[in-house]
């Protein structure tokens, strides 16, 4: 049976632009994934969230705050 | 006056020091919820005993990792967490608040507070599983833990560094031996720590209360997990505790830990075991449930003088049912202990309070710990309470007894009565001396049976009233001279007639 194919999974919090989206298409193709759904989630605050397979790359402005609260 | 620009600057500097970029963290998703366990599939790379984070903030404990899945346990949210839901792993074992600013407080097993007295920061934590210390960091027990309580402190004397056991069934002072133990520190410079491990919240709400009365809640923190909160919690309360208590003896310093109790921690774990589907053993434990206690009662040690000299005494806690002390929790951790205080229903009925089994009780450490004064007239006094409860075993045959035995029976008898002792009244090691020597001479003889514990009650009052200058003379640290001895006996002499004539007018 053939492999499913690796769909990354990006959410951000308002529509890309094309800068962005070439910008995640060099991400996601370092880490062996050729293709991206979009997800638009204001609830991130702004940022990426970038998710391929069991892996997270967490760049919104949510989590960051929320790193920025614990540490105070 | 505030600084506002002050608190900006510091701020700006806290908030440019978090690290910007995103880091890779592996996820999973929840594929299996129920009584508080989650089964995760995906989350490679996650780590035993790791920190996980499930979607809407809460807490898990990775426990299990299995081919195809993570068990874990969670810490809150049982109720509101999803089929489905994303985990992610955080890199991190689970962590205990610590710090000088949790004394005084009550706290939970992560540091929190929970006694409404405002939030506690310190901003320093401890991993709850950490090593014990290795064997060459580790010095010789030789300074005693007092307990104040005249049975323990004579017959079973505990050093700092020991780990001893306080067994018994339900309601017989399991606790109240480690509350007076924690009220007879002040002014000792001992930290105390009390960790409650699944107990009613009413019988902990008492005891903080008499710790606070007692003025021992300035060197006292109290780390709780009530019978309500998840088994987690319960399961890390105790090495929670201990983090805590390292935290103090990695400074140098004293600290006494008293785990209240540990077969209802080995009940929750137990639970947890269970439901995370690991092979049940005897009475349904796990396997690894000697482990489970052995690696946390390691961590109480005294440390060499290189290491700084601090040392943990654990007092740890078990309730056997009907006396079975041969059931498999009670042998394990009597195993691991370094002695036992065995505590009796027979004998707390029958007003021996506190109900210690002298036969039983052990110290196999604190000997050598002990003050020089109160071992050299304590080495004859379990000797003559076993002759005397061989005797009276034999006197049950009823036969006629000569004199000799029948001053043996009273004697005996008296002696156990001075063992007895009040809760909350601890005596000093000098009123220590001061009992065990007037309680093993023929000036027993004089004081009236079933009268001895008011008896010394009043004769100390007495002594701290008139004689104070006899009281500061005894040295706890050098052995009883005869000129001491007949100094004592002639004040308690003294104390004798003063009552004894009394009660002659009273009969008038």
């Amino acid at each position: 049976m053939a492999k499913e194919e690796l769909v990354a999974k990006v959410v951000v919090s308002e529509k890309p632009d094309d800068g962005i989206l070439r910008l995640v298409a060099d991400f996601i193709k370092q880490r062996g994934c050729y293709r991206a759904e979009y997800v638009i989630d204001p609830d991130i605050l702004g940022g990426i969230v970038i998710r391929i397979g069991d892996k997270v790359y967490d760049g919104s402005v949510r989590s960051r705050l929320e790193t920025v609260r614990q540490s105070l | 006056m505030i600084d506002l620009n002050e608190i900006g600057r510091e701020l700006k500097e806290k908030i440019s020091r978090v690290s910007d970029h995103s880091q890779e963290r592996s996820t999973g998703k929840i594929v299996y919820s129920g009584d508080g366990i989650i089964k995760v599939a995906g989350l490679p790379g996650v780590q035993y005993n790791e920190l996980l984070e499930v979607r809407g903030g809460y807490q898990a404990l990775a426990l299990n990792l299995e081919h195809d899945s993570v068990g874990a346990v969670l810490f809150s949210g049982e109720d509101k967490v999803r089929f489905g839901d994303y985990v992610y792993s955080t890199g991190k074992t689970v962590q205990m608040q610590v710090g000088e600013e949790l004394l005084g407080r009550v706290v939970d097993p992560l540091g929190a507070a929970l006694d409404g007295l405002g939030e506690i920061a310190t901003g320093k934590t401890r991993p709850v599983e950490f090593p014990a210390p290795a064997i060459m960091d580790r010095g010789k027990v030789n300074k005693p833990l007092q307990t104040g309580i005249l049975a323990i402190d004579s017959m079973i004397p505990i050093g700092r560094g020991q780990r001893e056991l306080i067994i018994g069934d339900r309601q017989t002072g399991k606790t109240a031996i480690a509350v007076d133990t924690i009220l007879n520190q002040k002014g000792e410079n001992v930290i105390c720590i009390y960790v409650s491990i699944g107990q009613k919240a009413s019988s902990l709400a008492k005891t903080v209360n008499t710790l606070r009365t007692g003025g021992a809640m300035e060197y006292t923190c109290v780390v709780c997990s009530t019978a309500d909160d998840a088994v987690p919690m319960q399961y890390i309360a105790p090495y929670s505790g201990c983090a805590l208590a390292e935290y103090f003896m990695y400074q140098g310093k004293d600290v006494l830990i008293v785990y209240d109790d540990l077969s209802k921690h080995a009940v929750a774990y137990r639970a947890m075991s269970l439901l995370l589907k690991r092979p049940a053993g005897r009475e349904a434990y796990p396997g690894d449930v000697f482990y489970l206690h052995s690696r946390l009662l390691e961590r109480a040690a005294k440390l060499s003088e290189a290491k700084g000299g601090g040392s943990i005494t654990a007092l740890p806690i078990v309730e056997t049912l009907a006396g079975d002390i041969s059931a498999y929790i009670p042998t394990n951790v009597i195993s691991i202990t370094d002695g036992q205080i065995y505590l009796e229903s027979e004998l707390f009925n029958s007003g021996v309070r506190p109900a210690v089994n002298v036969g039983l009780s052990v110290s196999r450490v604190g000997g050598s710990a002990q003050r020089k004064a109160i071992r050299q007239i304590s080495g004859q006094l379990r000797i003559n309470l076993a002759q005397y409860r061989e005797l009276a075993i034999f006197m049950q045959f009823g036969s006629d007894l000569d004199n000799e035995t029948q001053k043996t029976l009273s004697r005996g008898a008296k002696l156990t009565d001075t063992l007895k002792q009040r809760q909350y009244l601890n005596y000093t090691v000098k009123e220590m001396i001061v009992l065990l020597v007037v309680s093993q001479s023929d000036l027993i003889d004089d004081i009236p049976a079933k009268k001895v514990t008011e008896f010394n009650e009043g004769l100390l009052d007495y002594l701290r009233i008139n004689q104070s200058d006899l009281l500061g003379a005894i040295a706890p640290d050098t052995a009883v001279t005869d000129e001491l001895r007949e100094k004592i006996l002639a004040a308690a002499k003294e104390f004798i007639d003063l009552t004894l004539g009394d009660e002659e007018e009273n009969h008038v």
